[in-house]
């Protein structure tokens, strides 16, 4: 070990008091920036898992056109879900699950027995509803965090189950919000979907509500889950689906695979990102980033602030002893360095010290989980903290850079001190 | 002027440089916190005027139980739109104007191809005064809706693009509006044809015009979205005189929750008012978090700072041991020594706080002048002007002061507590 590095950290321990007090800033800083970060890491994992593990997926595939569609029947872009076409999707690297949809909308009304006069017809429980119907198997693969969302009751256990899946908020006004209840009653009283087909006509089935969804989004209240095979078979669709929803073993892959797909799959389809379908979730995400970089801008600054402080109380003690060590001929650039030194040991403890504690304090938090709800809903999350070694590094990096580079200015006046001055104060 | 005072004041100028670092910690920190939260106020306000302006009307009147049955047949709720109604409304005080509105859905053709649509009709004579940006974006082209206007509609750009229908180029609209270009649309005619199922579930249908196409940022919006003159709709739906919903605008936001109490007050129990928070919690609950996210840093900047010149303050007793025990050997009492560093280290508030306070408002101003352009999806474009309540800059340059003192106390005791024969001693 060089000397000069040797005596900075003898110099250190020397007065540890004032080391500690000095670090102390350090200290508090790393460790609310590391706090802070670990909570904000989670706020935006369960923004993302909510869309990608949850409502969107990765990558979803549709027929060209499905997306900007805007004329009524999205059902005349469907196509058919073939086992040829499930393995050219799934062989492609990064590929971890994929799950066939149909997406198609209708009417739910629940029969109201007192009700059977004409005059009440107004009030008869019938409300729109857009549905997903899934494969409960590979649904729940390919979209996990959903299943968290199922407050009560089940999710349907076959895609030929004559079972609904539906939100809260409607399952209320429909009457049908008592789960337990429903599964005892007879197919007779069930409610009826009633959903126009390719060619318009309606069709209709009885589907009992069997798992109330809660709300992680705002607006989709009108959103159910049900059986696939069910409902082909209701709309005279056989195996045909609007959409397949891809999920990978890592969401960073996802540009890379919407290209290898599109290339194996050629025009017919089309293969969207999630950022493509919902880019406001992105946008979010970013401007929660950008604040907090701006805010730990503003810590590193303060805590600057304290190093350069007591750096500067550090020359001033040792005026005597700086003009001895000129006298006995050190050169300037040795106590330049040598109080650099200083700095640096100084800022890299103390963000080491901070950090260790802050990855406590999150690794504290993340075993313990902060509940808190989604905006506009009442269905409750449960946070956990977490952190990146990117974080770690690029924070201690820029902590230890930051007090070498803020030591220079008290280094450089204690290099420019006249021996003989020095020498002789007190 | 107190002796002591005027020791601790010459301490604090005895060592400028020192001072002025502690002093910078204070200043930045406080500078900071009034700089996010006037950022935050201005993209709050932004947010909520946006929605309350463009769309919502700052309070929502509606027949009790709307809210709740919001997927069942909406239109059942229907009720008289009466002037005794709205004037009634109107006198209340704080509401500024108040407009009738029917939301409702339906299928809308062009003869040859049909998709569904969201409309809300509009009362359009009034509804300028409740939601001034109401118009929102239209295309360039487009003219807004008059309130002569019986067979007219403004329709979401996609959804007029899809059924290849545009406004025929008239006289450009007055008013609020803002014109953007808009990708060309392959024009076969500008009619439309409506059909929607009254409250009782009979359907009809009408023909109208197309008058504008209506850009927005939500793709929902563009696809999906409808804005007809309120005495189509009611013929349309035959409702006549009828309307679901009547949207009050307010004097002061601030007040809302005032007006919201008083008109509930007036209207009595067969109605129900919600306020934008009502209608939008999603809204209401990002600008919640965002509040106490940044109260959180807030607090986490002070305690950093109270850190920094507990830290200072603490050298300062350490530097001037020998100093301290030939004032308690030449029989200054303990309780005068504490008075002087605690002194010093509120002094460096007062000071830091001041210039902290002033750098802060000056680039709260300096930003609310210039304005920080924004746009989001899901928003429209505009400008933040960040700005600050009068509440705030007292309470953050009290806390700030509060922090320096508290930060002095524990050196200031230290310094009481010494020994004068130990103080002597050192070195």
């Amino acid at each position: 070990m060089s000397p000069l590095v040797f005596m900075s950290a003898r110099n250190l321990a020397r007065n540890r008091r004032r080391t500690l007090l000095a670090m102390g800033a350090v200290v508090v800083g790393l460790c609310a920036l590391t706090v802070l970060r670990g909570f904000v890491n989670s706020v935006q994992q369960a923004q993302l898992n909510t869309t990608l593990l949850g409502t969107t997926g990765m990558l979803q595939i549709h027929r060209s056109g499905y997306l900007k569609n805007v004329l009524s029947n999205p059902l005349d872009l469907a196509f058919e879900d073939s086992p040829e076409l499930r393995n050219k999707i799934l062989s492609a690297a990064h590929v971890r699950a994929l799950a066939p949809r149909l997406q198609f909308s209708g009417s739910i009304s629940v029969n109201e027995p007192m009700a059977s006069d004409l005059a009440n017809v107004g009030d008869a429980k019938t409300t729109f509803l857009t549905a997903n119907a899934v494969d409960p198997e590979l649904d729940r693969q390919t979209l996990p965090q959903q299943y968290e969302w199922l407050i009560e009751g089940m999710m349907f256990p076959r895609a030929d189950s004559l079972a609904l899946v539906v939100h809260r908020d409607i399952a209320g006004p429909l009457g049908v919000e008592n789960v337990a209840a429903n599964l005892q009653q007879p197919s007779e009283t069930w409610p009826v979907v009633l959903a126009p087909d390719r060619d318009g006509s309606l069709s209709g089935e009885a589907f009992n509500v069997i798992g109330l969804l809660g709300s992680a989004v705002p607006t989709d209240k009108r959103l159910a889950l049900a059986p696939l095979k069910s409902v082909q078979k209701l709309l005279k669709m056989d195996d045909q689906i609007t959409e397949y929803v891809v999920r990978l073993d890592d969401v960073v892959h996802a540009a890379e695979v919407q290209k290898e797909l599109e290339q194996r799959l050629g025009s017919d389809f089309e293969v969207s990102r999630w950022d493509e379908i919902l880019p406001f979730i992105k946008d979010l995400i970013g401007n929660l980033t950008n604040i907090f970089d701006i805010i730990s801008g503003v810590f590193l600054l303060v805590v600057m602030l304290g190093i350069i402080n007591s750096m500067f109380m550090n020359v001033l003690e040792r005026v005597r002893e700086i003009g001895t060590m000129m006298a006995i001929g050190v050169k300037q650039g040795s106590i330049l360095s040598l109080f650099v030194v200083e700095g640096v040991f100084l800022g890299a403890l103390g963000a080491l010290v901070g950090l260790l504690l802050g990855a406590g304090i999150v690794q504290l938090m993340s075993l313990i989980g902060i509940p808190i709800s989604a905006p506009g809903s009442s269905l409750k999350f449960i946070l956990r903290p977490f952190l990146t070694l990117d974080f770690v590094v690029t924070a201690f990096s820029f902590t230890t850079f930051g007090a070498a580079l803020v030591s220079v200015w008290p280094a450089w006046r204690a290099s420019r001190l006249r021996p003989v001055e020095a020498l002789s104060a007190i | 002027m107190n002796i002591l005072f005027q020791v601790a004041l010459r301490n604090v100028f005895r060592n400028r440089r020192r001072s002025l670092f502690t002093l910078s910690a204070l200043v930045v920190g406080l500078a900071v916190v009034l700089m996010i939260t006037a950022v935050a106020n201005s993209f709050h306000r932004f947010s909520v005027e946006n929605a309350v302006n463009a769309k919502l009307g700052a309070l929502q009147i509606h027949r009790s139980g709307y809210m709740n049955n919001l997927s069942l047949n909406p239109l059942s709720f229907k009720f008289e739109y009466s002037r005794d109604l709205l004037e009634k409304i109107e006198s209340v005080r704080g509401v500024k104007a108040a407009s009738g509105r029917i939301a409702f859905r339906g299928l809308v053709s062009n003869g040859r191809n049909q998709a569904l649509f969201f409309a809300n009709a509009v009362d359009v004579s009034r509804e300028e005064k409740v939601c001034p940006r109401w118009l929102g974006a239209l295309t360039l082209g487009s003219s807004a809706l008059l309130s002569t206007d019986s067979a007219h509609a403004m329709v979401g750009h996609e959804l007029a693009r899809s059924l290849s229908v545009a406004p025929r180029a008239g006289v450009p609209a007055e008013g609020d509006a803002s014109f953007i270009e808009a990708a060309p649309v392959e024009v076969a005619s500008d009619t439309l044809n409506l059909s929607a199922a009254s409250p009782e579930g009979r359907q009809n249908a009408v023909d109208v015009q197309v008058k504008a196409t209506i850009r927005s940022l939500l793709p929902i919006e563009e696809k999906r979205s409808m804005v007809v003159p309120l005495s189509l709709a009611q013929s349309l739906l035959g409702m006549a005189g009828k309307v679901t919903e009547i949207a009050v605008a307010v004097d002061e936001l601030d007040e809302i929750s005032t007006v919201q109490r008083e008109l509930q007050l007036v209207l009595g129990s067969e109605y129900e008012v919600s306020s934008w928070a009502d209608v939008q919690p999603f809204l209401r609950d990002i600008v919640f978090r965002q509040r106490v996210m940044i109260a959180i840093v807030s607090v986490i900047l002070f305690v950093l700072v109270l850190f920094v010149i507990a830290n200072t303050m603490t050298m300062a007793v350490f530097e001037r041991t020998r100093e301290i025990g030939t004032m308690l050997s030449v029989g200054i009492k303990r309780g005068q020594i504490q008075t002087i560093f605690f002194s010093e280290a509120l002094f460096v508030g007062v000071v830091g706080g001041f210039i902290g306070l002033v750098l802060g408002l000056v680039g709260v101003l300096i930003t609310h002048r210039i304005g920080i352009p924004f746009g989001s999806v899901g928003f429209e474009r505009g400008i933040l002007r960040p700005f600050l309540t009068l509440e705030f800059v007292v309470a953050a340059f009290c806390v700030a002061v509060l922090c320096s003192g508290i930060a002095g106390i524990f050196p200031a005791k230290r310094a009481a507590g010494m020994n004068p024969v130990d103080a002597l001693r050192s070195n």
